[in-house]
């Protein structure tokens, strides 16, 4: 049989712990036998229901726990039973179960409160734990490094050339292989629709040096790595399974890609995933590299190189090894390698890139969410405490002990505790398959997310350690007072709730504190995030709409005339308006870039400076997105008649290497025996690389004189995206139906992306600093309530002796801000400490941005008098005589 | 003495071991109420419920052999006390008082 997934193994351990021994078996045998009669038929069903049933069995299961009290008694013997004083134990749950009947209101607050706390630190800890404790899904990941050629020239990382990669795998004496790929993406045809993939050309030893089999038929073989042999592929499971079902027969088949024939010699399991970085999308197919030793120019850097570090090697060996190989290359080869190093990182940082930034600020925000959640719960449990003065004192008059009655205390935050756990499962089982999209749209990485033992077991580590601070403080006061003072006097004991007081007040002032922290944090966010979106991106991406599209053809003629006849059926679609083509679409990841040596100016080599580039279809690009021209004049027909080499260059361009004014007809190369390319016109500054990045240096060449194979179309329209793919697909196919579309996209949707990871950093510490704010307000609340409710007599001399009630209003709201202040002063410390943690993330505003420090006192000043209006109308409206009879 | 209330999912479960001539076990309970009502059932609640009943002292409990069949697993079955009839007796004699004369649809 199949093993059931880790979630429902745990929820059966649970389940079985909980149910009383009698009905135990009974209960797991029936729900594993509904779940084969249903799994006959449906196994997907079968699972669900078997989930079902055993969340359903949790509360009965706690219930039957509560009520049956032979059970512990007949588990541990009569004489033992007594000793640990179970049903004493029992007692005490059943207290607790009482309390919760009898105050259902505070239960369910204290229950909601804890569940947030702790699910929001599970979530967190699953990806985390994801992100920087689990293994990568490769044999001794550890050892495995990524490998990159730093460019001293231009002080940044690059990829490798095949030759200066094959003089590192034969010369280093650290690792014990290199491998290299590139991404690419070839069209496959045949079969469906034809498709775009994303793929990775990798050297024959890519699996080797990795560690993983595939699931069916073979890896690369060194005879795949000469000429000739070359066209083999293996298969993601994913690709397997959407275009070839999953049929086994596939190994041994042919399949075309980019029109050749490719044998299919492999599929990887489901588990294998390409070493890239996250976000950067999932490669499908693998094809081999069979020209890396006919490469013969170093400077044509364009490889990835993944080592793995011999056994007894570590990485600052490996570094020292390379450093020193690379200054011999540099030796040897000065014009292509003088400048360059080796340089080599861990995997695991070079996949998780940016990433692991918002995850420190919102572990570090759950975390204080947490803290908050504990001091509002203390606050909460000491109040309630206080209110049952009397009946702890009548129990300890009756003969319970100390201990008994802190245990009392500590079992009834323990049950908050436990019923908190049970909700938090649940709902991190039902949120099972956001985890599951999540990983799949966000991340797209080798990190697996998802609700393992040892995420389960933080969780119930958390609300333990929860439970028992929170907890503590009130078992602690509960019994160190004088408790026949209480039965005397009717009102808690001076001393007793003077102690009280102090320890609620500073509990409430630590969670104002902590509230004030997480509001101002996410106020930076907020305010970062607004700049960002708020920074002008040279375009118009309104109504604009993206698709990638390859043409494949054997001259540049042939490419030329299927765009052209592309383009004119594009124009054709209803609801069109504008159409063009673009490579490296802007806020995408794709560049291409090439050096510019301006005409009549002796730069030395180690200054050259590079400038990015894009082809674009023809001028009707600028127009279709909007790109403003600022001097001269863009591309026309007799342009293209002429193939003479143009440019249109940007501002940032212009003014590098010539004047705003003075750059029309001036002449560049891209390189230093290239030919000359005259500038006909400026336009203005467009981001590509994102928000956070300036614009650079940019050129725009037409088309028609290097057609490329990828390009991305550009059109705009009004329609919604959904009803325009269908009419667009058929245009493009009416031209070739073996033209593979990918990647429809509004351009908002590419901007949005682009800005993902600083969108859920602003809303998770968002929702973190409401929720935290909403409870600290709770918190100033449950204490001025609290001693309100303690001076109520007080309340009703002072009234008697002529009292007003707005003075009386006034000094309650008094104290509720009082203590506000003091945790807003404390929290602007805090504040301080959290806007030095996010510098490096925000953008545009300072960490210590005055609006956000001046606006997070007035919303919590706010708050406080807020959180002490009821109690304090309440106050202001005590009738001296009533509240005077009452003793 | 007074009449004690018997709660709907009680009353439910006495019925269904009823229909099955007052003794089953807990997988034919639960079938017998997920056929009949048309409600998915837990499994958890329906052995809850039997060991209310149990303490109550509406039913009573013993282990059966194991079935005869490979790998064949004991049943515990419940039948219904003395006790147990009346108190669903009374009960559905008061539904049915309640109902009279109505025209249910």
């Amino acid at each position: 049989m199949k093993q059931e997934p880790l979630f429902d193994r745990v929820l059966i351990a649970v389940v079985s712990t909980l149910t009383p021994r009698p009905s135990r078996r009974y209960v797991l045998n029936d729900i594993d036998d509904g779940f084969n009669t249903l799994a006959e038929s449906d196994i997907h069903q079968a699972t669900t229901w078997r989930r079902t049933q055993l969340l359903r069995a949790l509360l009965p299961a706690l219930r039957m726990r509560l009520t049956d009290r032979e059970s512990w008694t007949a588990r541990l013997g009569e004489p033992l039973g007594n000793m640990m004083n179970m049903n004493g134990l029992v007692q005490d749950l059943k207290f607790a179960g009482r309390g919760f009947k009898r105050s259902p209101g505070f239960f369910g607050i204290a229950v909601t409160v804890l569940t947030i706390g702790i699910t929001a630190n599970t979530a967190i800890f699953a990806v985390a734990k994801a992100l920087f404790l689990d293994p990568l899904p490769y044999q001794e990941a550890g050892q495995l490094v990524k490998l990159m050629e730093w460019n001293g020239r231009q002080n940044r990382p690059t990829t490798i050339s095949p030759a200066n990669y094959l003089d590192l795998k034969s010369r280093n004496r650290s690792l014990t292989d290199i491998t290299v790929f590139n991404l690419t993406f070839p069209t496959m045809t045949g079969a469906g629709d034809p498709v775009r993939l994303t793929g990775s050309r990798v050297s024959w030893n890519f699996f080797d040096v990795l560690g993983v089999l595939p699931l069916l038929g073979a890896a690369f073989a060194p005879q795949h790595g000469s000429p000739g042999n070359e066209n083999v592929v293996v298969l993601s499971h994913g690709l397997w399974t959407s275009r070839f079902g999953g049929d086994e027969s596939v190994i041994g088949s042919t399949v075309a890609v980019n029109n050749s024939p490719y044998e299919v010699i492999g599929v990887m399991p489901d588990t294998f995933v390409h070493p890239e970085p996250v976000q950067s999308g999932e490669t499908t197919i693998w094809l081999v590299q069979s020209d890396l030793e006919t490469e013969l120019d170093r400077g044509q850097r364009y490889l990835h190189g993944i080592a793995r570090l011999k056994p007894d090697a570590t990485l600052e060996d490996a570094q020292l090894d390379l450093t020193n190989l690379s200054a011999a290359l540099a030796l040897e080869y000065p014009a292509s390698n003088n400048q360059y190093s080796a340089i080599l990182t861990p995997l695991r940082d070079d996949i998780l890139g940016e990433n692991s930034t918002p995850l420190t600020i919102l572990a570090a925000a759950s975390i204080a969410l947490l803290l908050i959640v504990t001091t509002n719960l203390s606050g909460l449990l000491l109040t309630r405490s206080q209110g049952r003065t009397r009946e702890f004192a009548v129990r300890s008059a009756l003969g319970a002990g100390t201990a008994r009655i802190r245990r009392l205390v500590v079992v009834e935050a323990l049950s908050v505790a436990a019923i908190s756990v049970i909700a938090s499962l649940i709902i991190l089982g039902l949120s099972a398959n956001w985890f599951d999209q999540y990983q799949a749209t966000q991340l797209k990485s080798p990190f697996s997310i998802g609700l393992d033992l040892a995420t389960i077991g933080f969780l119930f580590a958390v609300a333990f350690v929860a439970a028992v601070s929170f907890g503590s403080a009130p078992a602690f006061l509960a019994t160190r007072s004088q408790l026949s003072a209480s039965l005397r006097s009717g009102t808690g004991g001076a001393g007793r709730t003077r102690r009280a007081h102090w320890l609620g007040s500073g509990l409430v002032v630590a969670e104002v504190a902590l509230a004030s922290m997480l509001l101002f944090g996410a106020m930076l966010l907020s305010r970062s995030f607004q700049a960002l979106y708020n920074t002008p991106v040279g375009f118009v991406a309104e109504n604009m709409v993206t698709f990638e599209l390859s043409v494949r053809r054997e001259t540049d003629e042939l490419k030329r005339s299927a765009y052209a006849a592309i383009k004119r059926e594009l124009k054709a679609v209803p609801g069109v308006s504008a159409i063009d083509m673009v490579s490296d679409l802007h806020f995408t990841r794709m560049n291409s870039s090439h050096d510019v040596y301006p005409e009549g100016q002796d730069i030395a080599p180690e200054d050259v400076t590079s400038s990015e580039f894009h082809t674009t279809g023809s001028s009707d690009y600028f127009a279709a997105s909007g790109i403003e021209l600022i001097r001269g004049r863009l591309f026309d027909s007799v342009d293209e008649g002429s193939r003479g080499q143009i440019s249109v260059i940007n501002r940032s361009m212009a003014l590098r290497h010539w004047s705003a004014t003075d750059v029309i007809g001036k002449r560049y190369k891209t390189s230093a025996d290239g030919e000359d390319i005259t500038i006909i016109g400026v336009v203005e500054d467009v981001l590509d690389d994102g928000y956070r990045q300036p614009a650079g240096d940019r050129a725009y060449y037409p088309y028609w004189n290097s057609p490329r194979i990828t390009m991305t179309m550009v059109l705009k329209s009004s329609l919604p995206l959904a009803r325009i793919i269908e009419p667009v697909k058929q245009a493009v196919w009416r031209v070739d139906p073996n033209l593979p579309l990918a990647k429809f996209a509004t351009m908002s949707s590419v901007i949005d992306e682009s800005v993902a990871r600083e969108r859920l950093a602003r809303q998770f510490v968002t929702l973190f600093s409401v929720t935290g704010t909403f409870l600290a307000m709770l918190g100033l609340y449950g204490i001025t309530a609290y001693v309100v409710g303690q001076r109520t007599r007080e309340y009703g001399i002072r009234s008697a002796l002529g009292a007003t009630s707005s003075t009386i209003l006034r000094g309650v709201i008094g104290s509720s801000l009082s203590l506000g202040l003091a945790g807003i002063a404390l929290g602007l410390v805090l504040s301080i400490t959290m806007g030095r943690m996010l510098s490096g993330f925000i953008f545009g505003v300072s960490p210590s941005d005055p609006t956000s420090l001046l606006a997070v006192p007035i919303v919590l000043g706010l708050t406080s008098i807020f959180a002490g209006l009821i109690p304090a109308i309440r106050a202001s409206q005590i009738d001296p005589v009533i509240s005077l009879k009452a003793d | 003495m007074k009449q004690k209330h018997i709660p709907e999912f009680e009353l439910y479960i006495l019925l269904a071991i009823s229909q099955q001539k007052g003794e089953s076990y807990g997988a034919e309970i639960r079938r017998e109420i997920e056929e009949r009502s048309g409600r998915s059932v837990a499994v958890g609640a329906i052995y809850e419920t039997l060991a209310r009943l149990e303490r109550k002292r509406f039913v009573r409990s013993f282990e059966s052999e194991p079935l005869p069949v490979q790998g064949g697993r004991s049943r515990r079955y419940f039948s219904i006390t003395a006790a147990g009839s009346q108190a669903l007796a009374t009960a559905m004699g008061m539904l049915g008082r309640m109902a009279e004369g109505l025209e249910l649809l």
